[in-house]
């Protein structure tokens, strides 16, 4: 990612669920595990039909599983940021370290 | 390979799902709808205050004036039609990439323009304000949806009056705008000329006669919110949110039923419909959100005996209780848990019905207080939502209920993994 080069590097996470409320409780957990690797994080949640005010400028978009039935729209919708969907274990666990760690490993940050 | 064939139906399901929801104009009405309800959260706020159940204090509202005020802002908070239809406006606006505001206040202007008014002997102009409560809702989607897709095409089709460029930007603005406005009042106006000469006398009455007295009839039956609980309880079994899927169809049908029970108790008279959108979240959000899963919550903080559960009922419990169920959901899981899903489709349906039977004979109550913030614990929704003690009282009941069903289910679950500690113990040894 383009914050690699910079001294301190910086990560806008949004997540997105039916209306923000149950992501909420993972944000925090997002952040701390990415502030242990040195990033500073910036990571809110967002009911998805209020996505296109805040979706702009994150470096990953991360969907609730209950609303993955939307991943394709969008994906199509913000061709330049990458947006995956939370594996629901990890999810219901909220274990905001594995899932860092996987999106860190796969995007290479 | 079973694992497999669910994968396979999931993956089927996924996009009939999308379509339903996700088509432009549907999702544009539960969102547009959805933003009504901070109003009716405001007004829900002033019902409690005013119908707090202590003698001395209505008295005291009473004599200061207060209650009438109260019970005035009220009937104003539930013109919910005027709000509806900026705000389906404002999202279609947005959906197709035009300014919200504008398309918002084109649909609010639209809907003045075809609503009946009356003139007075003094000359005044009156508006029988119960088209902008219930009676209107279904006109205020149909116009705010034409209206602002035929501001929006106007827009991008950029037929705009164009000034020379000597003119400065704000003046050539504010002119930009004028031919999209015209045009899309143009078909309301005749639409308000041609019913005022039928038997209908106006495109609300025809609308309100011919749409939404039947489609509500037909939607807020018994069957068919036992049908909508179902499906909103057997999509979140597979992990998709169930609740959103079926208020996108079912949110306009609802509504019109809720804003009634509220107007209703603003003026003192009987509450009519035991039904509504208000009974609905009794059930599917109050009771611990969708599957009634208050109960699995209690069980298995008091009696995990695994580990697993142990440390599941630490993520479970603090949510659960405000109604937030994706923990429970996603780490229990419920997710294609086959020993839970008798219970979680079950007991939503025995708890409506038992709800319907009991308000219907006139035992408890029924609710007719806006209160529609998903995170209040139910024992608490219960006394608020305006069906009295009895109501409240019914739900504490469910509540229980709810603890003793879903307990030998639950007991199955938490020694399926005992026994998987103790062999992996064994194996650690």
């Amino acid at each position: 990612m383009e914050g690699g080069k910079d001294t301190i590097k910086k990560l806008k996470i949004t997540l997105a669920c039916a209306s923000g409320m149950s992501t909420t409780m993972l944000c925090k957990k997002i952040i701390a595990a990415a502030e242990q690797r040195g990033y500073e994080c910036e990571c809110e949640a967002y009911g998805i039909s209020t996505l296109s005010a805040v979706a702009p400028g994150s470096d990953l978009l991360l969907l609730g599983p209950q609303v993955r039935y939307r991943l394709e729209e969008i994906r199509k919708n913000y061709p330049n940021i990458p947006v995956e969907v939370i594996n629901m274990m990890d999810y219901g666990a909220m274990n905001g370290e594995k899932i860092f760690s996987e999106m860190a490993q796969k995007y290479g940050w | 390979m079973k694992e497999n064939k669910m994968d396979h139906f999931i993956n089927k399901i996924l996009p009939v799902v999308d379509k339903f929801q996700n088509n432009l104009y549907v999702s544009s009405i539960m969102e547009g709808m959805m933003s009504s309800m901070p109003v009716l959260m405001a007004s829900a706020v002033l019902q409690l205050i005013y119908s707090f159940p202590i003698t001395a204090w209505t008295n005291f509202l009473t004599k200061t004036g207060l209650y009438g005020l109260f019970g005035t802002v009220v009937t104003i908070c539930n013109m919910t039609a005027l709000f509806i239809v900026f705000g389906i406006g404002r999202v279609v606006g947005n959906k197709k990439g035009i300014d919200g505001l504008n398309s918002g206040l084109a649909s609010l202007l639209c809907f003045l323009i075809i609503t009946p008014l009356t003139v007075d002997e003094a000359g005044g102009t009156l508006i029988n304000t119960s088209w902008f409560s219930a009676q209107g809702i279904f006109t205020a989607i149909i116009v705010a949806l034409v209206a602002s897709s035929i501001y929006a095409f106007c827009v991008k089709k950029n037929i705009v009056i164009k000034l020379p460029e000597a003119v400065p930007g704000f003046v050539a603005k504010s002119f930009a705008g004028i031919p999209a406005a015209l045009i899309t009042v143009i078909p309301f106006i005749a639409v308000r000329g041609l019913f005022a000469a039928t038997s209908y006398g106006s495109f609300s009455q025809f609308i309100y006669s011919i749409v939404q007295t039947p489609l509500v009839g037909l939607g807020n039956s018994l069957p068919a919110h036992l049908v909508a609980i179902l499906i909103a309880c057997f999509l979140w079994w597979l992990g998709i949110h169930g609740t959103l899927v079926v208020l996108s169809v079912m949110m306009a049908v609802w509504q019109p039923p809720m804003i009634e029970n509220i107007t209703a108790a603003a003026a003192g008279l009987p509450i009519p419909n035991v039904l509504s959108f208000l009974s609905i979240f009794l059930v599917l959000q109050f009771m611990g959100g969708p599957g009634c899963l208050f109960g699995l919550y209690v069980d298995m903080a008091l009696f995990s005996k695994s580990q697993r559960y142990k440390a599941q009922s630490k993520l479970s419990l603090v949510s659960g209780v405000f109604n937030i169920i994706e923990p429970t959901v996603y780490g229990l899981p419920i997710v294609l848990n086959p020993v839970l899903l008798i219970p979680y489709l079950g007991l939503p349906i025995v708890i409506y019905v038992a709800y319907y039977l009991l308000a219907t004979a006139g035992i408890i109550g029924i609710p007719c207080v806006g209160l529609t913030m998903m995170v209040v614990p139910g024992p608490i929704a219960g006394f608020l939502l305006g069906g009295g003690v009895s109501l409240g009282i019914f739900t504490i009941a469910a509540l229980i209920l709810t603890c003793l069903v879903y307990y030998p289910f639950f007991k199955i679950l938490d020694a399926q993994a005992l026994k998987q500690e103790s062999g992996q113990a064994k194996l650690a040894k």
